[in-house]
């Protein structure tokens, strides 16, 4: 168990700190309301497909303003998300698996909108073996396992792309994401799958709450 | 809410659609069937694709090598699907900690547990399927060191119609030193001829200073200069499955990256340094079972004179040696339709 949790924060953990590393603290703080999000996904890869569905809620959002001498203004912006998933895939022949996990995505903002993110994501797994299981016992009888399958943690990380909509409707963002997903235990090791994910985000206008805007000012000199 | 309670109800659906799917028993019948089944034993759940002629009341068990490979994802092959299962129904079982076995935290890796397994295995084919099936092993390299583990342990053999052994690795540590006789041998031979002398010279040096001493280091070392004296040999037949039919094959109950993770389970496990120690030479006396030993001439792996040695201790009655002339250690793949001419021969001898 203690190397279960080992394995999963070295998985998660270190490139999460190292994506959200930032600078000095912020300028100005903004007290903002923002809607609760909706994720529905898509996981396909060559041998599985499934679903996903999830609550989220943003935990920071950090904007960079830079001056430059042209006049222009460029906004970078920082935001990060929490989910919590309930994830469904079956991968024919091999298992059926349901999942509860957590993720938190930290996402990039370019211009239009265009963003990267990084997801580490830690859970649980139960997979459903897709065919009939049979034990034998000492004295060799021959019975059938009902609902055979593993619990294991599941951790891992994804990257991927995606573009925000700023317009009134409720689809918020579309990207997709390459996840690398690993099972522990399966014999004492981890096993791993990856696949992709096409992710849409909704907003709840009605659940919102509350996050602090973070705004640092900066001028390309390198003065405040 | 109202769009709530939809969406859980329809989360509910799938989930209880997808257990009752699980539980159905679907066990097949006739000339041509496709059953996937799982084993479980000791925290291991180990699938069983059945594919071909149940109705033939004959079934061959692959024991697959590795430790760490898989039969589902590498033995059912076009030539096996188009040569045997017309004939014969064909159990391809892939070990604990294996192809696309899965396991929990703390199923054992040695030699006795996969010995039980494949008992279990062989109990599960016959309650499936009837007691009255032939069952025939077939088994490769590693397989060939469970097989007779299996056969010579209690009254296992009754349960076995016949054993074909290719390219058996029945005694570890002897097959270390016959790998590197060969190899020492063979490409002594080859330099002389100056063909391909530098690349001879290598395996030959690597092979001079490494003799075997019950470690897996060296046992490794040797194993990996004789995959690399069979590609210097150009009279081996070329394979037809290579690493582009695993990656894009969309064989049934198979995930390359399962079974990766699977063979990384084995490979850090303590099974590679136990079995380094197992030997039958001993016991193969015990094993009366019609057997036939198929192996390749340019196998430096597991050497023939492993199969040399099976055919002289074994009591069986009716035994057969055959050698593949352009074949190496993955004799079924480098002559297929020798191969499986063989073991169709075999089998109607003796089923």
């Amino acid at each position: 168990m203690k190397e279960a949790v080992i394995v999963l924060l070295l998985i998660t953990g270190l490139p999460a700190f190292l994506y959200g590393c930032n600078g000095p603290g912020p300028d100005t703080i903004v007290a903002q309301r923002s809607p609760l999000l909706l994720k529905g996904s898509l996981l396909f890869s060559n041998r599985l497909i499934g679903g996903q569905v999830g609550l989220g809620r943003m935990l920071s959002w950090k904007e960079k303003h830079i001056s430059k001498h042209s006049g222009k203004q460029k906004i970078t912006s920082k935001q990060t998300v929490l989910y919590g998933n309930m994830v469904y895939y079956d991968h024919p022949g091999l298992h059926r698996n349901w999942m509860l996990t957590a993720q938190y995505d930290m996402y990039r903002f370019n211009k239009k909108g265009f963003y990267t993110e990084f997801t580490p994501l830690l859970g649980v797994s139960r997979t459903f073996l897709p065919g009939t299981t049979y034990k034998v016992d000492d004295a060799g009888n021959v019975s059938i396992l009902k609902l055979a399958g593993n619990w294991t943690l599941t951790g891992g990380f994804g990257l991927g792309a995606g573009k925000y909509f700023t317009n009134s409707g409720p689809l918020k963002t579309i990207s997709l994401k390459l996840i690398t997903q690993v099972f522990y235990p399966n014999f004492r090791f981890i096993a791993f799958k990856p696949h992709l994910e096409l992710n849409t985000a909704w907003q709840l206008s009605k659940m919102q709450t509350h996050v602090n805007k973070r705004i640092k000012l900066k001028y390309s000199n390198g003065k405040k | 809410m109202e769009k709530n309670k939809i969406l859980l109800l329809l989360l509910l659906c799938i989930l209880a659609a997808s257990i009752i799917a699980c539980q159905k028993e679907d066990v097949g019948s006739g000339t041509a069937i496709q059953d996937l089944f799982y084993v479980e034993n000791q925290g291991a759940k180990m699938p069983v694709l059945m594919e071909g002629n149940i109705d033939s009341g004959v079934i061959l068990l692959w024991v697959h090598g590795g430790p760490g490979g898989t039969a589902i994802g590498f033995q059912n092959d076009e030539f096996i699907s188009a040569q045997v299962e017309p004939k014969y129904a064909v159990a391809y079982w892939d070990q604990r900690a294996a192809g696309g076995s899965q396991g929990s935290g703390s199923p054992k890796l040695d030699l006795s547990q996969y010995v039980e397994d494949l008992k279990k295995v062989v109990l599960v084919l016959k309650s499936r399927y009837g007691a009255n099936q032939k069952i025939f092993l077939l088994s490769h390299s590693w397989g060939g060191l469970i097989a007779p583990a299996f056969l010579t342990e209690g009254n296992n053999q009754d349960m076995i119609a016949g054993w074909i052994n290719v390219a058996g690795a029945h005694n570890y540590i002897k097959n270390d030193s016959l790998t590197r006789d060969y190899l020492l041998s063979y490409g002594r031979e080859q330099i002389l001829k100056e063909n391909r002398k530098a690349d001879w010279q290598k395996i030959v040096d690597y092979a001079q200073v490494h003799v075997p001493d019950y470690t897996y280091e060296t046992s490794i070392g040797l194993n990996a200069c004789a995959g690399d004296a069979e590609n210097l040999i150009s009279d081996i037949h070329a394979s037809g499955e290579g690493l582009s039919s695993l990656l894009f094959q969309k064989k049934k109950a198979f995930s390359l990256t399962w079974m990766l993770s699977n063979a990384g389970a084995t490979y850090f496990s303590a099974l590679n340094d136990k079995i380094m120690f197992a030997e039958y030479s001993s016991k193969l006396y015990l094993i009366k079972l019609p057997l036939i030993c198929i192996t390749g001439e340019y196998d430096f792996t597991c050497p023939k004179g492993l199969a040399d040695e099976v055919m002289l201790r074994v009591a069986s009655t009716q035994k057969r040696l055959v050698i593949l002339p352009h074949s190496g250690h993955i004799c079924m793949s480098n002559e297929p339709e020798a191969f499986y001419a063989e073991v169709n021969k075999f089998v109607e001898e003796n089923r």
